[in-house]
């Protein structure tokens, strides 16, 4: 599914998967042994890999951990915030 | 991690209100008491992004005054 989206909404999916991620870290940091919550936990960090790995892949990496770089540093090369980047 | 949930207190699981009695009995005066929460529906991430929550018991809006959605 995330390999459809253009880049405006692959980096929103980005975000509402994340923020799903944030939501419940904060609840199970309160309820550690939840299952549910720790199932939920699982399906949107999944989500949010593979989307993250997407991007970069088609982007460039929005965090340095999903920087690939093979033979060219993209880490620096990709336009900054101020310039109308992403990040 | 130290356990929130108050022992021997009587829990509603919606974790709303409900008679009182108990609270006499467990509660200390001039304390504040958070309900315990419950994981059981949420809302779509879509929604939850926009909203600023994915627990709709927790999707309080300040609405400058009372209760209610807008």
């Amino acid at each position: 599914m995330v390999n459809q989206m253009n880049q405006a909404q692959l980096l929103h999916w980005i975000d509402m998967v994340s923020f799903a991620v944030v939501d419940i870290t904060e609840y199970l940091d309160t309820h550690p042994q939840d299952e549910e919550a720790l199932k939920y936990f699982d399906h949107y960090i999944d989500l949010r890999r593979s989307a993250m790995r997407a991007y970069a892949d088609k982007y460039g990496p929005l965090t340095i951990d999903t920087a690939n770089p093979g033979n060219y540093w993209t880490w620096s090369a990709q336009p900054l915030p101020w310039e109308g980047g992403n990040c | 991690m130290r356990n929130y949930r108050m022992p021997g207190v009587m829990e509603k699981p919606c974790g709303c209100g409900g008679d009182s009695s108990y609270m006499d009995r467990e509660f200390v005066p001039a304390m504040a008491y958070v309900p315990w929460q419950y994981f059981t529906t949420v809302y779509e991430p879509d929604k939850a992004l926009e909203i600023g929550t994915i627990f709709p018991e927790l999707d309080k809006p300040f609405l400058g005054r009372g209760m209610g959605r807008r």
